[in-house]
């Protein structure tokens, strides 16, 4: 029982007329289609993929890649990669076990024709879907794109991203259409925030409040709608609206939505939950730093270890520049997908602090 | 004996214990793939085993690499046996594919059916939840 449409080759594919790697890919998205009600399939400029680090997706993600690529899988767009478990040059010092296994995955991926830019922010490096249709995973860089560049694009599981960039194509439903993309409850900040405080408020609304928000009375800067981004990621959320400064915002009556006010105490609340007392080492880039945050953060000086993570390219630019011992600037991968040898870590993510403290690391966030 | 309605997108037959929770679930690193535990603080589940359950969420929620997640919890054997989503996202529906672990989609299950045993039918379209 179908309801999407499917045009003769996109049934010819589903068939498995191109072979059993285009057929599994079609499978996933007219399933995902059928689901969601969607009526055909629309044209995709780029994916990102997320689920390229050997220490989530371990020898069974491996092999799973590996049989596809085995079928035949290959990207017919522009596909970037997320970050991988370790950067290319080991600064980090992982097991040789590790390393080889997660080298076998880039190659994988590369094979069937990825980009592999091993970052999660791929719109600082060309991955910029202005205005367009895309299909990326990686929750930050979906309500990146989506708030910012008003691109339109789900939240894509590692798997539907790599199943759309087989195809280049991606079931039209959920926030590909206008009507899913209004917000649905105004959120009034009442003090100025600044910084990382674009965590918390992020965080905040993706746990307490769980609707598209407009937020008003705020100013964000680029890093910072960055940091709203992630804050989000761990929700279910995937667009934000930010009164009068995102592209979408001025298309929408908000008079009669509910309105919650938030000030500054109940996001320092949200502080309390990665609270401990001492740390490591701090851990900064998730996502990847910018330019302007690398800059900022080189100029500082630390007491503890200092790990700042970014894409290969902002490392290539700023390497030379590093002048401290206690700083490390590391390319491709970042503190949350990496085997970190550290127990307690200090961020400044509430995105790294979530998904450190599932896996068993004392977190500490930093206002920096 | 109480039948819920239940759409089926991984197809499958299942007898098992339900686990029912009323929040999401963060697939990666929510579960413990060696054990089957819930380790997601955020989920009032936190602690119990999904292993050969029934699991019942409204949705998943966070990272995207989660449907991996769900492929090694198969793989490790320590999966649920079908899981009941109100809401198929993207994550769940994609690792269940990959994994050919049952999917259903249901509106709701009332909490008081928690740990009770049911079946579920994707020729019948249903869930059956015996009296005990």
């Amino acid at each position: 029982m179908s309801f999407i449409y499917l045009s003769k080759h996109e049934e010819k594919i589903l068939d498995g007329e191109h072979g059993e790697a285009k057929r599994l890919a079609m499978e996933i998205l007219v399933k995902l289609g059928d689901i969601n009600k969607a009526d055909r399939l629309i044209e995709i400029d780029a994916a990102h993929i997320s689920g390229i680090s050997y220490k989530n997706i371990g020898d069974a993600g491996l092999e799973f890649l590996m049989d596809l690529k085995n079928l035949g899988a290959k990207f017919s767009i522009l596909a970037t990669t997320n970050p991988s478990g370790v950067d290319r040059f080991n600064i980090l010092g992982v097991d040789e076990h590790f390393y080889k296994k997660q080298m076998l995955i880039l190659n994988v991926l590369k094979q069937m024709g990825a980009k592999i830019t091993c970052t999660c922010t791929p719109y600082y490096i060309g991955n910029l879907p202005y205005r367009r249709h895309v299909a990326f995973a990686e929750s930050s860089a979906t309500i990146f794109v989506n708030s910012v560049l008003g691109a339109y694009t789900n939240r894509e599981s590692s798997i539907s991203s790599i199943a759309a960039a087989i195809i280049g194509k991606t079931p039209l439903y959920g926030l590909h259409k206008e009507e899913n993309r209004k917000p649905k409850i105004r959120v009034i900040v009442e003090d100025k925030l600044k910084g990382y405080e674009y965590y918390l408020l992020g965080y905040y609304i993706g746990k307490e409040l769980g609707e598209i928000p407009i937020i008003e009375n705020v100013y964000p800067n680029v890093d910072e709608l960055k940091y709203l981004s992630a804050g989000l990621s761990v929700s279910s959320i995937n667009i934000f609206h930010v009164y009068n400064l995102t592209l979408e915002s001025k298309n929408y009556d908000i008079e009669d939505l509910e309105k919650i006010k938030l000030d500054r105490k109940t996001l320092d609340d949200t502080v309390l939950m990665f609270k401990s007392n001492d740390y490591e080492a701090i851990c900064l880039g998730c996502p990847h730093l910018s330019m302007m945050e690398i800059k900022r953060y080189l100029r500082m000086k630390f007491k503890n270890e200092v790990l700042l993570f970014t894409n290969y390219s902002f490392y290539k630019l700023f390497k030379e520049d590093v002048r401290c011992e206690n700083i490390k600037l590391i390319p491709d991968t970042c503190m949350v997908v990496s085997p970190l040898k550290y127990k307690t870590i200090a961020t400044n993510s509430t995105k790294a602090c979530f998904y450190l403290n599932l896996q068993g690391y004392k977190t500490h966030l930093i206002n920096i | 004996m109480i039948r819920i309605k239940a759409i089926p997108i991984v197809k499958g037959d299942v007898l098992g214990e339900l686990l029912i929770s009323k929040k999401p679930i963060s697939f990666l690193y929510g579960i413990d793939i060696n054990t089957g535990r819930i380790v997601d603080k955020e989920n009032e589940l936190y602690g119990e085993i999904v292993t050969d359950k029934i699991l019942y969420i409204p949705h998943s929620k966070g990272s995207s690499v989660g449907c991996y997640w769900i492929y090694k919890l198969k793989k490790s054997k320590k999966s649920p046996s079908c899981i009941l989503v109100k809401k198929p996202d993207e994550i769940v529906v994609t690792g269940c594919i990959i994994a050919k672990i049952p999917l259903f989609i249901v509106n709701d299950i009332p909490i008081k059916y928690n740990r009770r045993r049911a079946e579920v039918y994707a020729s019948k379209r249903c869930i059956i939840i015996r009296d005990r």
